[in-house]
């Protein structure tokens, strides 16, 4: 099974992507972007669910900390976000996300083709 | 779009003087949760929401006074509206969208007004949502 990691500070939300692809996926949460700093080379994610407006250290932060870990530098990142403003998707792209899904997720077959969008089809 | 929900006026419900305001409750939403984990997700998810819902509205007030950081007031905003939505909680949700916008402007008063219309949304729906967990207990 293709492992997620998912960065998300609400409980309700990590809740709820767990419930959304836990039949699909195995997924691994992080509350954080401290939390996924210090998990996430150990967790060697296929893919991240990064969550942008965390406190503290936010999802830029943890992308551009991503990046830099050989490990994970080429691992798509998905960035999760409930800003829908006009621009925002080209912005995120910009930044370096690989792909933006947003919150809340009222159609879960978006998320799922974002996910697969990104996820090689092997195994 | 401005809402504004003055809840009790006339005695009708707070959507009877905007056609704009959203209802309190989509129950799709509600429906939708059922799907995807049962009766124990939407348990789950209601208590989850209700739970952060208090802890928002704290960070929220934060950040109305004068001199105080509305920052604070936008980031609980933000995450009141996808936790709000997530439950179907609708016009909290549409309140917290629009004080994450006045607070991002800086708009302290448009803020203090959104902030206690949210207040009233935020009672209806848990009176609404305990209702639910009742039903579904």
């Amino acid at each position: 099974m293709r492992r997620i990691a998912l960065v998300e500070d609400n409980p309700d939300n990590r809740l709820l992507v767990q419930a959304i692809l836990e039949d699909a996926y195995e997924v691994l949460e992080f509350a954080s972007g401290q939390e996924a700093i210090a998990g996430l080379v150990g967790a060697a994610p296929d893919l991240v669910l990064l969550d942008i407006s965390l406190p503290g250290m936010d999802g830029t932060d943890v992308l551009t900390w991503l990046r830099g870990q050989p490990s994970l530098a080429t691992c798509p990142v998905v960035a999760l976000t409930a800003h829908a403003m006009a621009g925002d998707r080209e912005k995120y792209l910009a930044a370096g996300f690989d792909d933006y899904v947003t919150k809340p997720i009222v159609d879960e077959e978006i998320l799922f083709s974002a996910l697969r969008r990104w996820l090689s089809p092997t195994d | 779009m401005r809402l504004s929900v003055r809840a009790g006026e006339e005695g009708g419900p707070a959507g009877a003087v905007m056609s704009d305001v959203p209802p309190v409750m989509d129950p799709a939403a509600v429906v939708r949760l059922q799907r995807l984990g049962g009766d124990k997700l939407v348990r789950q998810m209601i208590r989850l929401y209700l739970e952060n819902a208090g802890e928002r509205l704290g960070q929220i007030d934060a950040g109305i006074p004068d001199g105080a950081d509305l920052e604070e007031t936008r980031r609980g905003a933000h995450s009141l509206k996808s936790s709000a939505a997530n439950v179907g909680a609708l016009r909290v949700s549409a309140l917290a969208a629009e004080l994450e916008t006045v607070s991002q402007a800086g708009d302290r008063i448009a803020a203090r007004s959104l902030r206690d219309d949210l207040a009233v949304a935020l009672e209806e729906a848990r009176v609404r949502l305990d209702a639910l967990t009742e039903e579904l207990a």
